[in-house]
């Protein structure tokens, strides 16, 4: 009677880690985002967004996918951010491609081996869309950071760029 | 009587490899729903209705779970319905995680009418002209998991009749349970391992050995290749046409006449089966 009490318990508690730790939201909620305001005294930080690689290599892209590719290959221009306190380049990600209504699907940092944030897709062009050695690099300020995008903690007036590569990062100036 | 069963094994084989193999890279609702529904009624007409609603009730609830799973990692899709932890969950995704749940019902359905249809010995009997060592591997790789099964039941039941189980205490049910199913994983490792020994000890992968034929082709079982090869061909040059994709955008569902060829040759099976049943009663209503 002990035990299968306890074995009750075991399974409350299961579902109460399950759903505390997860935040469900409607769609509207979920758009529902304030702009923040930019003034002469905010510090502020620039993101792009582009998958120009892909224009040359159209062949590598799935067809399914080519109507989801802007004619330019730009997916976001160089907007200007304002720079929230401990900002990291995915916090910066995530804002934008919300306000933006751009989609993106990334795997959280506790769910791989580098304790950093993995963007998988934007705008539907997943990693391996567009070939074998294809996927989605960060820049900051013209250089590629050797950190995950979740622990790169921007500072005033950086400059990020995320680039599809086709061919891992070779193609836009990145190491192999 | 010819049906499905007694066809040539080496047609059974590639029925099911070819099955498999389309049903896989084309990624079709439509071809994943026919070839489930083939699978019940093969599995009807070899086993008994309880059986089939036991797996049914236990492939519906891997299902359930597959749908669920899918729906928490997979965020992919242009139609959002909900976001969980800021990733979106959309219509999509839970298209295909239907898919993904029928391909694994279709597979497991498969396994089960395989056990029924292709036994062991008819497995190292197509094998045995080629490759003997080949055929008694697969037929014991096939042959694990039902061993596992049967064994695993038969000490269930001797040890209730024991009162192995006779606790009030969930836990330690549950315990005994494991301990039995523990047991008989290593039974049937060291069984597969011991009946390897047996079968080389008498001399079965020797060459020049004289083989009784117990099967052979015959009309049924070249219609059912011609099929299957026309469904092979049908893949390779119509897989880019046919090649159906859930994201970002659901591809529509089509009828198209090369769908038909691979229908075709999925429920050919359901046909000779029909046939030899109809042969069957005409044979015992002359006896």
């Amino acid at each position: 009677m002990k035990k299968d009490f306890l074995l009750v318990v075991c399974i409350a508690l299961l579902i109460a880690i399950f759903f505390s730790g997860t935040k469900i939201q409607s769609v509207e909620q979920y758009e529902s985002v304030t702009k923040d305001t930019i003034t002469e005294e905010t510090p502020i930080v620039y993101l792009s967004i582009d998958a120009r690689s892909i224009k040359k290599n159209e062949k590598l892209l799935k067809p399914e996918l080519l109507k989801y590719m802007p004619s330019d290959g730009v997916i976001l221009k160089k907007t200007a951010y304002v720079l929230r306190k401990n900002d990291t380049a995915f916090d910066l990600l995530l804002r934008a491609t919300r306000q933006n209504k751009i989609q993106m699907e990334y795997q959280g940092a506790t769910d791989n081996s580098f304790n950093s944030v993995y963007v998988q897709g934007i705008n539907y062009l997943y990693e391996f869309s567009a070939g074998s050695n294809s996927g989605w690099m960060y820049r900051v300020n013209e250089s590629f950071p050797n950190k995950g995008i979740s622990r790169y903690k921007l500072k005033e007036g950086d400059v990020v760029a995320l680039q599809y590569t086709t061919n891992l990062g070779n193609d836009i100036g990145g190491r192999q | 009587m010819k049906n499905f069963k007694e066809l040539h094994p080496s047609v059974l084989i590639i029925y099911y490899l070819i099955c498999i193999i389309v049903i896989s890279l084309l990624n079709e609702p439509q071809l994943v729903s026919i070839a489930c529904l083939t699978m019940i009624i093969l599995l009807l007409s070899y086993s008994t209705l309880q059986h089939v609603l036991n797996e049914l009730v236990f492939i519906v609830s891997l299902t359930l779970l597959i749908v669920i799973g899918f729906l928490y990692f997979y965020h992919n899709g242009i139609t959002p319905m909900f976001y969980l932890n800021d990733l979106p969950v959309t219509v999509e995704v839970l298209k295909y995680s239907m898919f993904t749940a029928l391909l694994v019902a279709f597979f497991l359905l498969s396994i089960q009418v395989m056990i029924h249809t292709l036994p062991s010995n008819r497995i190292i009997y197509v094998f045995t002209a080629f490759i003997p060592t080949v055929g008694v591997f697969l037929a014991l790789c096939i042959r694990f998991i039902p061993t596992i099964k049967e064994h695993y039941k038969e000490r269930v039941e001797v040890q209730k009749i024991n009162g192995y189980f006779a606790t009030k205490s969930r836990f330690d049910r549950y315990f005994a349970t494991l301990q039995l199913l523990a047991d008989s994983i290593f039974w049937a490792l060291e069984n597969t391992f011991n009946k390897w020994t047996l079968i080389k000890t008498r001399a079965f992968n020797t060459s020049r050995r004289t083989t009784f034929k117990r099967f052979s082709f015959n009309g049924s079982a070249y219609s059912q290749l011609i099929l299957l090869l026309a469904a092979t061909i049908t893949l390779l040059f119509y897989w880019d046409e046919l090649r159906f994709y859930y994201f970002p955008e659901t591809k529509i569902i089509e009828q198209k006449s090369q769908h038909l060829v691979i229908i075709l040759a999925m429920v050919w099976p359901l046909f000779l089966e029909l046939k030899g049943r109809i042969t069957w009663f005409y044979y015992k209503s002359k006896m």
